[in-house]
């Protein structure tokens, strides 16, 4: 990854924890610049919470080397402490103590001054809790505790957010608000270190590292792992009626197409190399033959289906180099 | 507003902590009300409803023929058998009365020798049986006292009889000795007017020796029989002047144990708590020093604890108990109380891998304290090596402390005080020990 705003908040080589019986995170090596999003994507259990919890010090690797803020984990200053900021992927609150009261507490383990109160309720703002602060955790929706997490995880405005599946169990509304407050604290320059087992949410991250049994498979941008997944763009070109087999035959045979999917009544997608040829070919092609293009774009693929895409084609290339 | 990291950062996080635990406390008033009002209503029912002199036992006499029924009947024995023996009637039939025994219709049996004077004749004792159902070692020890209590006052009524019938019998020598006086009277009044001063001698002798002898039957005849046979009685003087109540005297105890459970369980379930809600992890991210949770935990548990001392003892001196010695000698006894059973619990927390675990152990502490620290029995009833459980438990040294403190109105001795104190420091380092464990990433 580029470093674009000077030293890297977090970088590790080769840090590995092992669990045994194939669990843990192995050889990690990933490089995360300040003012980033990065996310760790991966399906349960392969080994998402096991990076966050070395890289903010709650587990010692076994071995690889690790730094995070130019610092070990394990023995981090309490200055640095104090710049990271940790949400775990449940919502940790004391049941006694109303909303207010949590908040007011992680406040205090950061040994913030007692006259805190127009942070609070700036965060309380932020996270949209303003009539929710004098409830019990009981009494509280799961959304609105995972949102006083969120805002105990800000409340002392740490340079590097490491968040564990921060969305996860909360409605699609409330988790694209999550990924606004993210974007607006990344252009305000924090670091943001994020897991997520929805892979759709891949697209609101600058990089995204891709976990596979305890295994990085690869880390890009949304579009470069959209571009590894199919080998290349997608194009969805629709025409008046649909193809014939020879017709398809005859499309794929192009030599600025790499493959075609047949995808509804006249509607193909294409995997090209460079997207703007492949338009011009094909609609020469479709002109040739007598064929109405009546339109062609650029087709964004789900990232359910580019992880699920990607994942087969890193393992299958990885059991090829075997 | 960025974050503190100096020694005000410390205090905030410290009291941050203190003010958590107050509450996390005050917001559950049923955990409150039953660590606290719980024990405290069952010790002050078992206080009002235990009685000082136990329940007379339902006694009945087996004595050996009808003849004997009747004249024990006449001799009304129960003054002489005590309050403790409700003599509820006299049999002769001893099948009939162990059917009454294990009928529950009485408590004991009492089985008078047959024929005691032919016993007694041979040279051997008369036995009274005494035959009981009890199972219980403390009830069983109290028929034994009172068995033998009762026999000794036979013993002593029978000497005492003895000793009247002697005094009788030693007055049918007084006529033939008066006559003897007479004649010797007489004998000297002739001898002096005669002219054999040997014979004159012996008389008068013969005259001293019968005042002598009359000086002796007087003072046998004189001295009442209950007098010989008991001479020596007992009077107690309790020099402290506290009322010998069994209330009074088990409210320190009480009170000692009370606190000590609740801020134990209190302190016992803290960390476990945190530990199974995955707060720790979140306190191992965060600049906190194991110092500043523990010393905020042991500021929150220990106002709790201040609180509920400061209310039972003024329940305490409704019931009329008061401290002796100074407050501040009392405050510090119970302060040092408080800080190790917080040092304890948090040992137990440390220890526990669940909260149900931790209570566990903390109702094992409460019975060991019940029963090793002197509260229910004197701790020399223990044997010594018993005494290594007695001194690990804070009450040990917290009730001696006070009955110093309440009752003898007297300074604590130092090596209670210093018991105490020791317990607290290694308990706190202990304790200080594990939370840093518990808040602090360890490096592999």
């Amino acid at each position: 990854m580029p470093n674009a705003h000077g030293a890297r908040p977090v970088s590790t080589s080769g840090l590995t924890k092992d669990y045994g019986d194939g669990a843990g995170v192995f050889d990690l090596d990933i490089e995360i610049d300040a003012g980033t999003i990065v996310g760790f994507i991966g399906p349960s259990g392969c080994g998402k919470t096991t990076t966050i919890r070395m890289l903010t010090g709650v587990i010692a690797p076994d071995s690889g080397e690790v730094e995070v803020l130019g610092e070990r984990p394990v023995a981090f200053r309490p200055r640095t402490r104090a710049r990271i900021g940790y949400m775990p992927q449940h919502a940790i609150l004391y049941p006694e103590l109303t909303l207010r009261e949590n908040l007011n507490f992680a406040a205090s383990l950061y040994g913030m001054p007692y006259r805190r109160r127009r942070r609070i309720k700036t965060l309380v703002d932020f996270v949209d809790l303003a009539g929710a602060m004098n409830r019990l955790p009981e009494e509280a929706s799961g959304g609105e505790r995972r949102r006083v997490m969120l805002a105990s995880t800000l409340i002392h405005s740490p340079d590097l957010l490491f968040l564990d599946e921060p969305t996860a169990g909360i409605d699609p509304v409330l988790r694209r608000k999550f990924w606004d407050r993210f974007r607006e604290l990344a252009e305000a320059g924090k670091t943001i270190v994020v897991t997520t087992q929805y892979v759709g949410e891949a697209a609101y991250c600058d990089y995204v590292a891709v976990m596979a049994a305890g295994r990085i498979l690869t880390v890009d941008t949304p579009d470069e792992l959209r571009h590894k997944a199919y080998g290349g763009d997608v194009i969805e070109f629709r025409f008046d009626r649909n193809l014939s087999s020879d017709e398809m035959a005859s499309l794929e045979s192009l030599p600025e197409v790499a493959s075609e999917e047949w995808v509804g009544p006249g509607v193909v997608r294409v995997v090209v190399a460079d997207p703007e040829r492949a338009r011009t070919v094909v609609a020469d092609w479709a002109s040739e033959r007598d064929i109405e293009l009546s339109k062609s774009e650029a087709y964004l693929a789900p990232f359910d289906d580019v992880f699920v895409e990607l994942i087969s084609r890193l393992e299958a290339v990885g059991s090829h180099e075997e | 507003m960025k974050s503190d990291q100096g020694v005000r950062a410390r205090i905030i996080r410290t009291l941050g902590f203190c003010r958590k635990e107050l509450l996390s406390v005050l917001r559950q008033p049923r955990l409150l009300v039953t660590l606290v009002l719980g024990p405290f209503l069952i010790l002050l029912i078992f206080g009002l409803g235990y009685r000082e002199s136990p329940h007379p036992f339902r006694t009945l006499l087996i004595v050996g023929d009808e003849e004997a029924r009747v004249a024990a009947e006449r001799a009304d024995l129960s003054e002489a058998f005590g309050a403790s023996i409700d003599l509820v009637g006299t049999a002769t039939d001893v099948d009939e009365g162990m059917r009454s025994l294990e009928g529950g219709e009485v408590d004991l049996l009492i089985i008078a020798p047959e024929d005691s004077m032919a016993t007694l004749d041979k040279g051997e004792k008369a036995v009274f049986e005494v035959v009981h159902g009890e199972v219980d070692p403390v009830v069983r020890t109290s028929i034994d006292l009172i068995a033998r209590l009762a026999v000794d006052e036979i013993n002593r009524r029978v000497l005492a009889e003895v000793v009247g019938t002697a005094q009788q019998e030693t007055q049918e020598v007084d006529e033939p000795l008066a006559d003897l006086r007479e004649g010797s009277d007489r004998l000297v009044a002739s001898l002096e007017h005669g002219d054999d001063p040997e014979s004159l001698a012996e008389a008068q002798a013969l005259n001293e020796r019968l005042d002598e002898l009359e000086g002796s039957l007087g003072r046998v005849q004189g001295v009442e029989p209950q007098l010989v046979v008991s001479p020596f009685d007992v009077t107690i003087t309790q020099v402290n002047e506290v009322s010998r109540s069994a209330g009074v005297f088990y409210s320190p105890g009480t009170l000692v144990l009370l606190v000590q459970h609740l801020t134990l369980t209190f302190a016992a379930l803290s960390l476990v708590r945190e530990r199974q809600l995955g707060l720790t992890e979140v306190f191992r991210v965060s600049p906190l020093a194991g110092t500043e949770s523990l010393v905020g935990k042991y500021l929150g548990f220990g106002a709790i604890a201040a609180i509920v001392t400061a209310v039972l003892t003024l329940l305490m001196s409704v019931f009329g108990v008061e401290v002796r010695a100074s407050v501040a000698m009392y405050s510090v006894v119970m302060a040092l109380v408080i800080l190790a059973s917080l040092g304890l619990g948090f040992v137990i927390s440390g220890l526990s891998r669940t909260d149900s675990q931790a209570v566990q152990y903390s109702m094992i502490a409460l019975l060991v304290s019940i029963f090793f620290t002197g509260f229910v029995l004197p701790l020399d009833r223990l044997a010594e090596p018993v005494h290594v459980v007695s001194y690990m438990i804070p009450a040990t040294y917290g009730i001696q402390a006070l009955h110093d403190v309440i009752f003898r109105g007297v300074a604590v001795e130092l090596g209670v005080l210093a018991g105490l104190v020791g317990y607290a420091l290694v308990l706190g380092a202990a304790a200080w020990w594990m939370v840093r464990r518990e808040v602090v990433a360890r490096p592999a």
